[in-house]
């Protein structure tokens, strides 16, 4: 599912101009002003392409950012009821089409 | 009553991390199980005899929670070798997999290489009970027809679904299953598009939004920018003071006790040879190691609770980042965590690193937190240089020293970091899941047996050198009066004083220096050794732990000084805060790294740089006039 000729959007493009999300306070911001995207593929070292599908990541699926981990560290994105954090360079791995 | 075919087969429990495998492997033993656990997660599969009251007449194996079949850390391919090898109970034959019901759509994929491999399979669907409070109806004969077999419902809290997964389970046939050749990308891609499929049929119109949302609100405070970092250490702050204040009241209660005990003892026959060495050897060593039992308990139950929230996962996401800037990773956290309680299981939880860099130097740190084994050391030797100071500077002492041990852990990983050659890509990718209340009374048994195995294995050793330091001290001239005489011209005193020169720099005798040596067989030996060295004259009204430390006060060098002074005591303290003196962390070291050559280069440069800082202080110290 790598699409060589058009690398496109990545997920850490998609999410690093953000604001931190609902994380950014206790009240947090509704859900209709968080990010959403669908994935579009995989493009990267074929041993983090292939653990992110296994954790549950596919083409179409519906991936919602909700905020930064501080220190600048992890990204966190809810897919279905789960949150994921990922590194940058793990998030640069997902191709996307922002909603 | 074994007479029916499923009668004592291997049945293996399978699932990603997080899904509630390990719950539901304890409702179905019972909790009667033998592992090598360390608190967090499963890291060697347990194998366990099925509860009576169940009647499956089975082994269960808890394995490794794995996303897939093509294992991708060490953690994983004990699950794929567990499936296939040969154990004591024979092969596994059925496999009980388990995906979280609130997340099919991630964990089915599993499901489904286990069942193209062929092995007899019944599906549990965990967090019903989240399920049926959110009203959420699944499609339950969806999954039925797509993986041809059982699926079941279950209920952790209450432990709903059982029977029916027992009964499911022993109607399934034997076959003979295979192992799965690896997928190439298409096909990968085509099972998550077939998997996404069937997860929306199995939802239908139900919304999973309400499950999560009471977490969402909670991860905004514990995950925000500034509050998440301040609850990161108040909830570190109170987990490590916990392990004093709480502990306390438990301490002196066995402190008492063995007091007593002795007391009884001598009470028996005031001069005999036999009353003085229960008394004096085996009753006050197995006493000054017992007392600190609440506080590894509290440890243990601390870090389970952490873990069985679901709070381990963000402490590990806030970590990740300045963790990276050392080589190390966010995955790195819990088994440092762990190297707190113990370096054995800690060394046991990197498996689930999957870089091999990031896993080498944090197995090479560990051994430098400060482990349970430490703390008698530690308690001891900061109650005697604190003995006259309000009691709450102790603990700061104690704080400090944790701290330090973090220190001194972030500068070795920084220093290994810049060292070694990058290679791969390290990976973090974590899961975080839904918070959750703990079963407390899992954790309660799981804590209670971890401290006992403490004890247990460390009971031993204490007897074994109990039996050593009070023969070597007490003869051949046992009928002497003067006891600093008896002391002297004893055994341990005539080796003691030809390996003296060794401790002499350190400030110390040969009689620190002999408590220093049995350290190597468990480092709480050093305290069990103190007791018998010093205590000899304990047959006044305090309490043991009191008798010892006016002793040690009152102890002197060949020369006429004090030998416990602020620049021996630190120096003692330093020495142990780097020296690796635990054998079972040295074998350990050797089998997880698969090489003799990074645990003998662990061994000897943390014992050399211990001696030469332990040295460098104490020197230090004196030439400041504080000798």
């Amino acid at each position: 599912m790598t699409d060589e000729k058009n690398p496109g959007i990545t997920l850490f493009d998609f999410s690093k101009n953000g604001d931190s999300g609902p994380l950014s306070g206790p009240q947090g911001s509704s859900e209709s002003l968080q990010k959403s995207a669908l994935i579009l593929g995989f493009s990267g070292p074929r041993l983090v392409t292939d653990r992110l599908q296994e954790f549950g990541m596919h083409s179409g699926l519906m991936i919602r950012y909700v905020g930064r981990a501080p220190f600048q560290g992890p990204l966190l994105y809810r897919m279905g009821a789960t949150v994921v954090a990922l590194r940058e360079e793990e998030a640069q791995c997902i191709l996307i089409n922002p909603l | 009553m074994y007479s029916d075919q499923s009668a004592l087969d291997l049945v293996a429990l399978v699932g990603a991390p997080n899904v509630g495998k390990t719950t539901l492997y304890n409702w179905l033993t019972n909790s009667k199980f033998k592992t090598v656990n360390y608190p967090g997660a499963t890291v060697e599969y347990a194998v366990g005899r099925s509860a009576e009251r169940l009647e499956a007449n089975c082994y269960f194996m808890d394995t490794p929670g794995t996303y897939s079949l093509f294992p991708k850390s060490s953690d994983e391919e004990v699950t794929l070798r567990a499936l296939y090898d040969q154990h004591e109970q024979g092969q596994v034959k059925k496999i009980i997999c388990v995906v979280d019901g609130s997340q099919l759509d991630r964990h089915l994929l599993l499901a489904e290489q286990i069942y193209l491999s062929g092995f007899p399979m019944v599906l549990v669907v965990t967090m019903a009970d989240l399920l049926t409070k959110n009203n959420l109806k699944l499609n339950i004969e969806a999954l039925e027809q797509k993986f041809n077999g059982p699926v079941v419902l279950f209920d952790g809290v209450l432990g709903g679904g059982l029977k029916e997964l027992i009964q499911k389970m022993k109607e399934l046939e034997l076959t003979q299953p295979t192992k799965l050749p690896a997928w190439s990308h298409d096909q990968i891609q085509e099972k998550i598009e077939m998997i996404r499929e069937l997860s929306s049929r199995v939802y239908g119109d139900a919304d999973s939004k309400s499950v999560y949302k009471r977490t969402e609100q909670v991860d905004r405070w514990l995950l925000h920018q500034y509050f998440g970092l301040a609850f990161f250490f108040v909830i570190m702050s109170l987990l490590f003071s916990s392990i004093f204040w709480l502990a306390k009241p438990f301490m002196g209660m066995i402190d008492f006790s063995f007091t007593w005990l002795g007391n009884q003892a001598v009470a028996l026959a005031p001069n005999s040879l036999l009353t003085d060495f229960l008394a004096h050897g085996l009753i006050a060593s197995l006493g000054a190691v017992s007392v600190f039992a609440p506080q590894i308990f509290i440890l243990f139950f601390g870090i389970g609770i952490l873990e069985s929230t679901g709070y381990l996962a963000r402490a590990a996401t806030l970590i990740d980042k300045p963790f990276s800037k050392l080589g190390l990773s966010g995955r790195s956290f819990v088994p440092i965590l762990s190297g707190f309680a113990c370096a054995v299981p800690a060394m046991m939880a990197t498996r689930n690193i999957s870089s091999k860099r990031d896993r080498m130097i944090t197995n090479f740190i560990i051994p430098l937190m400060t482990c349970s084994a430490r703390l008698p050391v530690y308690a001891l030797l900061l109650s005697f240089a604190f003995k006259d100071a309000a009691a709450w500077k102790q603990g700061v002492a104690l704080a400090l020293l944790y701290l330090g041990s973090l220190f001194l852990g972030s500068l070795v990983a920084g220093i290994l970091n810049k060292i070694l050659a990058k290679s791969e890509m390290s990976l973090f990718m974590m899961e975080l899941p839904i918070y959750r209340i703990p079963r407390w009374k899992i954790l309660f048994h799981d804590s209670l047996s971890r401290t006992k195995t403490y004890l247990l294995r460390a009971g031993p050793v204490i007897f074994v050198f109990a039996v050593i330091i009070w023969a070597g001290t007490t003869f051949p001239n046992y009928s002497t009066e003067n006891k600093s005489e008896k002391m002297e011209s004893s055994y341990l005193g005539q080796v003691g004083r030809s390996i003296g020169p060794v401790f002499e720099p350190m400030g110390i005798d040969w009689r620190v220096g002999a408590g220093l040596l049995s350290a190597f067989a468990a480092r709480e030996v050093f305290v069990s050794s103190m007791a018998i060295v010093f205590n000899v004259s304990g047959e006044d009204e305090e309490s043991q732990a009191q008798g010892l430390l006016k002793s040690m006060k009152e102890a002197k060098l060949p020369n006429g000084q004090l030998l416990f002074t602020l620049a021996s005591v630190s120096g003692l303290i330093v020495f142990f805060m780097i020296a690796l003196q635990c054998m079972s962390t040295f074998s350990v070291a050797i089998k997880e790294n698969g090489s003799w050559k990074f645990a003998l280069i662990q061994l000897i440069s943390f014992n050399v740089i211990g001696y030469i800082l332990a040295v460098s202080v104490v020197q230090g110290f004196k030439s400041l006039g504080l000798g």
